[in-house]
């Protein structure tokens, strides 16, 4: 049974070009002098009861907007949106009940307050019964290790122990579908790690649909079963994370700092995809040429200070994809 | 699920009780706050008195009507303040997205951003305004009777939802362009310097506006006509003087109305 369905859906911010002033800037209100920013464009899917769906982009590539519409915080210009058979924006009140919503960038918890006073107060928000609210806290205080945070003010917490607390404050009601904006942002390895497998848990355990937006690629790679990559707007890919590597994972990259400036730079099966100072920036693939092999190849031609090689990141994976799509 | 009314009463001292603890981390900026309130509304009547040294009447106003009339607005003006000031820097909730959080919630909107930052100094407001207003009272020698008691607190409550509807009005600004901050100040500050004076001192225009366009004259004025027992409707129909609550629910349902025009039209923030 499909729990989500968008179709057409779009978003467009008209920004004013406002001009300074009071007066004038009252007159802006007016005017026609803005640009069109078209930050969603024509996304299509269906989500499943239960699934686990990972929506990544790079910065600026319209996952905060659709997360947003799915919420019902923002309005589409236009296309449709159905969860549960419910209009996000128009039933308000009745959906945010049966959802959950995490945004990394900004807590939702009471500042200034313990811990605790903000689970209380979303414990009557949400008119979570008492004996729900008693489990619910019993099993992720245990899952996420709770106990000793929950008497501290949230502004004393560390991103990551807020992050624990956020979580546990979206699920508090049981929500059926649980939205994560960059649940990831800023945390360290094992933080990020922690938060993965306890999505996982809720996901598997709890039968909450999760979807979660990312550009770390790690985050998706072992949870989730589904990806949506979203660039300018578009959706670009649509399938498995083990289909994706398939075909575009291979590449791997040797950032290089040459000792001197060099006017041209070639080398057999490496793209130079970028180049800033002496700095430069090699895409390979895997299949066809070794890491050492590359290495051996640079050094025997260059000189060179220092070298790192790096997983693909969501933008390499996301100019590959175009790439394909123009020679298909 | 219980009693709407229950449901949001709760849930308002909730919110307001948990802003207030919040805030009683900065107990110096409460108190400081507390002092600043009472010594502005000090200074005000201080000016007044010497004002009247100089001139005995104004328009035929003497000292104690006039003071009754500010106390009028001013007492109306404290209400407002109690309930509505969060919608005061209602931009810097827009541009900064804190709406987003709010919109996520079960709760209207309104209702839950009106709760979440009720600020406490704001009652040394209120209880200087009923001590000027019980002076006033008991100067301009107006008798207490149950009746005149009750039209004076429907008064207040209209006066303070008419303030309220430009507080609200400035918020719909702010949701529509990101910025409120001058609106806030041109709307409430003038609306209280009006509330304070008979308006027989302005031209007609300005008279014609704080009556049908921005009803300032509702939240003191026509009232006032009636508990000062004076007759100076400057060609308006005199049953103004009962039209404080017709105004004000007018005024409010407009406001409102724009308001959740408003709230379709919300932008969030970049990032
Ligand atoms: N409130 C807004 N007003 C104007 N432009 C916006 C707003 N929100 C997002 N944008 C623009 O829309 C595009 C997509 O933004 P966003 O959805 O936040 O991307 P992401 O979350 O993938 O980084 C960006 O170009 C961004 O600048
Ligand atoms: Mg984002």
């Amino acid at each position: 049974m499909s729990i989500i369905k968008v179709e057409h859906l779009c978003k467009q911010f008209k920004v004013r070009e406002r001009p300074a002033g009071f007066w004038r800037g009252l007159g802006g209100l007016f005017s026609r002098t803005h640009h069109i920013i078209q930050a969603v464009d024509d996304v299509n899917f269906t989500l499943q009861r239960g699934d686990m769906v990972g929506y990544i982009g790079a910065n600026g590539a319209g996952k905060s907007t659709t997360i947003k519409m799915l919420t019902g915080i923002l309005v589409p210009t236009s296309g449709k949106i159905d969860v549960m058979g419910l209009t996000p924006y128009q039933h308000r009140r009745q959906y945010t009940r049966r959802i959950g919503v995490v945004f990394g960038q900004r807590t939702q918890l009471w500042w200034d307050l313990p811990v605790m006073d903000s689970f209380e107060l979303l414990k009557h928000i949400y008119e979570i019964p008492e004996r729900t609210y008693k489990q619910n806290l019993a099993f992720f205080s245990e899952l996420l290790q709770l106990d000793c945070l929950t008497s501290m003010p949230v502004r004393t917490l560390s991103l990551g122990e807020r992050m624990r607390c956020d979580l546990t404050a979206a699920l508090l009601h049981n929500p059926e579908i649980l939205y994560l904006d960059e649940p990831t942002i800023g945390l360290d390895v094992v933080a990020k790690e922690q938060v993965r497998q306890f999505l996982q848990r809720v996901n598997a355990e709890r039968q909450v649909t999760v979807i979660l937006t990312t550009h770390d690629l790690n985050d998706v790679e072992k949870i989730c079963q589904r990806l949506l990559i979203i660039d300018t707007g578009r959706i670009i890919y649509d399938g498995g994370i083990d289909a994706l590597k398939q075909r575009y994972g291979r590449t791997r990259m040797l950032i290089v700092d040459l000792a001197r400036a060099y006017s041209k730079i070639q080398i057999e099966n490496v793209d130079v995809i970028r180049r800033e100072g002496n700095r430069i920036w090699l895409a390979f693939d895997r299949d066809t040429i070794s890491a050492s092999e590359v290495i051996t190849r640079v050094t025997a031609h260059y000189e060179i200070q220092d070298l790192t090689i790096s997983e693909p990141e969501i933008e390499e994976i996301v100019r590959k994809i175009y790439q394909s799509g123009m020679t298909d | 699920m219980c009693n709407p009314i229950v449901r949001y009463s709760k849930l308002y001292l909730l919110l307001a009780g948990a802003y207030v603890r919040s805030r009683l981390q900065y107990r110096l900026s409460f108190g400081f706050m507390c002092a600043a309130v009472i010594a502005g509304e000090a200074c005000l009547i201080g000016l007044l008195g010497v004002l009247f040294t100089k001139f005995r009447t104004v328009n035929g106003w003497t000292l104690p009507d006039i003071m009754f009339l500010y106390s009028l607005g001013s007492l109306a003006f404290a209400l407002m303040k109690i309930v509505g000031n969060q919608l005061d820097d209602f931009d810097r909730y827009v541009v900064r997205g804190d709406l987003d959080a709010v919109l996520i919630k079960p709760v209207p909107p309104l209702f839950y951003v009106l709760a979440s930052r009720v600020e406490l100094h704001h009652a040394s407001r209120m209880l200087t305004s009923i001590v000027i207003f019980c002076a006033a009272f008991y100067m301009a020698r107006i008798r207490l009777t149950i009746g005149r008691g009750l039209f004076t607190i429907i008064t207040v409550v209209s006066g303070s939802l008419i303030m309220f509807a430009f507080m609200l009005l400035s918020a719909t600004v702010a949701l529509l362009t990101g910025k409120s901050g001058k609106i806030t100040d041109i709307l409430i500050t003038a609306s209280k310097e009006a509330a304070a004076f008979p308006i027989s001192i302005y031209p007609l225009a300005v008279r014609l506006l704080l009556t049908f366009i921005l009803p300032v004259a509702f939240v003191t004025y026509y009232p006032a006509m009636h508990l000062l027992g004076k007759d100076q409707f400057l060609g308006m129909p005199a049953y103004f003087q009962f039209g404080a609550p017709v105004a004000a629910v007018a005024l409010l349902l407009c406001c409102y109305a724009l308001w959740r025009i408003g709230m379709r039209h919300y932008y969030s923030t970049g990032s």
